[in-house]
């Protein structure tokens, strides 16, 4: 029911700042007041704008342009404790592998994704293809990288959009 | 079974996912442009590293809108990188230079300002005058030209017949002197004569990959592609020896990190005393092929005794003290380096106990003040094991551009004349002179400036005019606070494709010049010694002119026109060169421009029309020492050459605690001038950064990504900083592409951010005998901006 309500256009694949809880919680308990975007040195926060149904006000990480340093300014400066603290590792997507764009997959020797993935979750076959593993949270240093973009995305994990 | 709305999505996504993966992907490996849409496919070079991958350029209306790999080449089997896949977009980017330009206030060198655009014949005029008066009041050696290892061989040929034999000044230097001089040096007094003894075939062959000084993942990444294959189908082994976890370490079996820079002298020896001390070297073959054996192992072992003749160094960088005796035990080199004995030790055996070994190395050894000795030292290693002139042993100096290795063949060093001839050589400049035509003693006997030495030479005022050609010295010459100071002393004169680069801020006269890749044809060898053709596809832009048209247009303005009137295509000059190279090392005499059409490449040496190329040098195992003059090289044995560890130039003090080494990306080349054109390269990687291994970063305060300025005792830049484990504690790694100006957002100038240039710190000491600056070490201190 309420997946019809908050029409969120699923092309949008907003990612939530690290400890988001679930897509239509988020959607129902975020105050929109914009702290944690203000809070985010890196610019990485965005706010979502009108095109984005009921998301409108929410704020997102836009990693291509800046990936996620994790940094948790952002949860600091959440006053309504809707973004939390997580114990433990933090997920706030997976990178999905585009092969119909990525040069590694298209016969071109491109290891970028691989070499910058601060937690080793890109792995390569035999050919230097790369592929994503279990390892992967989403900070998004690979999207940002990626040469060819969108060969490499991160997309939510969690969601009923996945 | 009951499915929810949300398991039914997740199950639809799942299965997409799957049939993404199981897919076939297209093993086409044009990415701009479907086939079909294609008109025709040129077959070019490309002109970045010194692979030589051939690139299928897709021209569709006239523009090149594709780059595909051509799959039966032998270099590199269809696989290509990012940086020549993006081509295209660099023909066609904003800033190609289209008319040419004169600046007639010199007081606004140093800025985009005060430049009129002109005709070609107003803007030779101008070249031509200043020359003219220069050579009358200061004489020809008051001129100098720094090219660039990206030229084609032709106009390698006709620049040298004009600067060296007509205007008469052996100032001309190319930027392969930051590069590949040390290499040249090394491979003359061990093997005799420049140039990799192997090729790449060797690859398939080897046992054991030694990588030393080496990022080839990110720089040479279809060689890489090769190297992983053998380790995957052959079990072949690898051992990287890299300060810095690159990519290229991650692959390896084991991973030597120096924890001081510039001791892998110390660390070759060591090896060579573990083979020597446990008898792991192959005593047959250095009694039949190698001179000077003896005098090795007693250096080596720290025996008194040497005789005097091994010592002595023409270069005058090593005395006698350097040769003091020293066991280079891996226990003591340990103290030297920093990597534990036991690993010497295991590298060492490995070595030695390999059917055969590959060697690689590039710039981790070449830019050192030792870089000669570090070169030789490799060698060293391969002649006491045998690893030479078998299919897959191979000692394997990689080159950084395109046409290095035709640079180095063309005599485009101030010290050398065309098919490795040397200017001080009477012999060699009266052939010369002959070849070309000129009048006899045209060609100077004195050895000109080399690169660093010219902006040292215009500081205490002895050059009076520069001519920067195809190169861009503005980000990637060492000590670049002098370099400026230097620019503003002279009448520089820029010929590149692109304006503006830091170069052509401090131009007098610009002239525009075609790319290399795809707007003009000619020749480029790659570091196999394969020589292939790159041929136009499309015409330059604006009134941009072929480097070798540029050549012409110049001779016939300073009036030696006559000297140049039968070179109508490149295909004349070449087969004027041809005949040059004969009875040479790089024998190209059977190497035609129709053979070059048909075929792959061919390698040198290559004697006749029937000769299908020499795919491994010494094979007989007879070395070219003949042709050396030293007392210890009698006829065809190479030599062992006595290789004393020497610290670097620059080591870490109290003032300046931090190693700093610099380096490239896997996504740019060189200074940008043409990766930084590229939107997907550029926005991937803007701006500089610093590597800083996180105990000093903690040490020190810096958090992840801030602005950090290095800062050494020459100059200081900022860089964003990457806390880091690839790098050891004490050393910092910066990449050195960053200038100010040229890329798409116009450099740091335009974004108004603190300057990147890593060449503000470097060291501009030089190694004596190759002149070649230590690039990869020098001291800095860092603080948070």
């Amino acid at each position: 029911m309420l997946e019809h309500i908050f029409k969120v256009p699923s092309e949008k694949n907003l990612i939530r700042p690290p400890g988001a809880p679930d897509e239509i919680e988020f959607l129902l308990t975020c105050q929109r007041c914009g702290k944690c975007a203000q809070a985010c040195e890196h610019g990485s926060i965005k706010i979502a704008g009108g095109d984005t149904g009921a998301a409108v006000g929410t704020p997102f990480l836009e990693l291509r342009k800046s990936y996620c340093r994790m940094c948790m300014r952002c949860v600091a400066a959440c006053e309504h404790g809707i973004l939390k603290k997580v114990d433990g590792r933090l997920k706030i997507g997976v990178a999905k592998i585009d092969k119909r764009f990525c040069p590694a997959w298209n016969g071109v020797v491109c290891m970028t994704c691989h070499s910058y993935c601060p937690e080793g979750a890109v792995e390569l076959d035999s050919e230097l293809r790369p592929q994503v593993n279990e390892k992967c949270t989403g900070c998004g240093l690979c999207e940002s990288m990626c040469v060819k973009y969108p060969s490499i995305k991160v997309v939510r994990s969690d969601s009923i959009w996945l | 079974m009951k499915l929810s709305r949300r398991d039914f999505i997740k199950a639809c996504a799942a299965s997409a996912a799957l049939s993404l993966a199981t897919g076939t992907a297209k093993a086409d490996m044009n990415l701009i442009a479907p086939d079909p849409e294609i008109d025709r496919w040129v077959k070019t070079v490309c002109c970045y590293c010194a692979n030589g991958d051939p690139l299928l350029a897709g021209i569709k209306n006239g523009r090149v809108v594709a780059v595909k790999g051509d799959p039966s080449s032998p270099v590199n089997f269809g696989r290509i990188c990012i940086k020549g896949m993006t081509l295209p977009k660099v023909l066609y980017a904003k800033d190609r230079a289209l008319k040419p330009m004169i600046r007639e206030d010199a007081s606004k060198k140093g800025t985009v300002e005060g430049f009129e655009e002109a005709t070609w014949d107003e803007a030779l005029s101008v070249i031509v005058s200043r020359f003219k008066e220069i050579i009358k009041t200061h004489g020809s050696d008051a001129l100098a030209f720094y090219v660039t290892g990206q030229f084609y061989t032709e106009t390698h040929i006709v620049l040298n017949k004009l600067v060296k034999g007509l205007i008469g000044t052996n100032n001309y230097d190319a930027n392969a002197r930051l590069c590949m001089a040390s290499a040249v040096g090394g491979y003359e007094k061990t093997l005799g004569s420049d140039a990799p003894p192997g090729a790449f075939a060797d690859m398939e062959e080897t046992e054991l990959f030694f990588i030393i000084g080496s990022n080839m993942a990110e720089m040479h990444p279809s060689t890489f592609y090769r190297v992983v294959n053998q380790k995957m189908n052959k079990g072949a082994k690898a051992i990287v020896v890299d300060p810095r976890k690159t990519p290229t370490a991650v692959v390896a079996d084991l991973h030597l990190r120096a924890k001081r820079l510039g001791t892998d002298v110390a660390l070759m020896n060591a090896m060579a005393h573990v083979m020597i001390s446990e008898n792991l070297i192959k005593q047959e073959f250095i009694d039949k092929h190698v001179t000077g054996f003896d005098q090795y192992k007693k250096f080596i072992l720290g025996e008194s005794g040497l005789d005097q003749k091994y010592m002595d160094d023409p270069a005058g960088a090593l005395k006698n003290e350097h040769f003091a005796p020293f066991n280079y035990s891996p226990e003591n080199v340990e103290t030297i380096t920093g990597i534990p004995a036991e690993h010497i030790r295991k590298a060492a055996r490995i070595f030695a106990r390999a059917g055969t070994v590959m060697s690689f190395w590039i710039q981790g050894l070449n830019q050192s003040t030792h870089g000669v000795w570090n070169n030789a030292a490799i060698n060293n290693l391969h002649l006491i094991t045998g690893n030479i002139g078998r299919p897959g042993a191979c000692a394997f100096s990689h080159t950084g551009q395109a046409n290095a290795m035709g640079e180095r063949e063309t005599g485009s060093l101030a010290a050398f004349l065309p098919a490795h001839r040397l200017v001080t050589d009477k012999k060699d400049r009266e052939e010369i002179e002959k070849f070309w035509g000129v009048p006899g003693g045209s060609i100077s006997s004195k050895p000109g400036y080399t690169a660093l030495d010219i902006q040292y030479a215009a500081l205490k005022g002895y050059l009076k005019a520069l001519t920067i050609w195809g190169t861009n010295p503005g980000t990637s010459m060492a000590d670049i606070n002098a370099w400026r100071d230097a620019m503003k002393r002279m009448f520089v004169v820029s010929i590149d494709c692109f304006h503006t680069t830091e170069s052509s801020l401090y131009a007098d006269v610009i002239l525009p010049a075609a790319m290399q890749w795809a707007e003009q044809t000619g020749c480029f060898t790659n570091s196999e010694r394969r020589v292939q053709i790159s041929e136009k596809a499309v015409d330059p832009p604006g009134e941009a002119k072929a480097d070798w048209e540029i050549v012409l247009l110049l001779a016939q303005k300073l009036g030696y026109g006559e000297y140049f009137k039968k070179y109508r295509t490149t295909e004349d000059i070449w087969n004027d060169w041809r005949p040059m190279s004969t009875g040479m090392y790089c024998d190209m005499t059977g190497i035609s421009y129709k053979r070059l059409r048909e075929l792959p490449g061919i390698q040198w040496p290559c004697f006749d029309e029937n000769h299908s190329g020499t795919v491994r040098r010494y094979t007989d195992f007879k070395f070219t020492t003949d042709r050396l003059d030293e007392p210890h090289t009698p006829g065809f044995k190479a030599s062992l050459v006595l290789t004393p560890h020497r610290e670097p130039a620059e080591v870490p003090d109290q003032d300046y605690p931090f190693y700093m080494t610099t380096g490239r990306c896997y996504e740019h080349y060189h200074t940008r001038t043409k990766t930084g054109k590229v939107s997907d390269i550029h926005y991937s990687v803007p701006r500089a950064w610093v590597e800083i291994c996180t105990e000093d970063a903690r040490r020190l305060g810096i958090g992840n990504d801030r602005w950090v300025v290095i800062e050494s005792r020459r100059g200081r830049f900022t860089a964003r900083s990457w806390i880091t484990d690839r790098v050891l504690p004490g050393t910092i790694f910066v990449p050195f592409h960053f200038g100010k100006v040229s890329d798409l957002d116009g450099g740091t100038e335009g974004r108004k951010e603190p300057e990147s240039t890593a060449n503000l710190a470097t060291n501009p000491r030089y190694d004596n005998f190759s002149r070649q600056p230590e690039f990869k070490c020098s001291a800095v201190r860092i603080k948070l901006a």
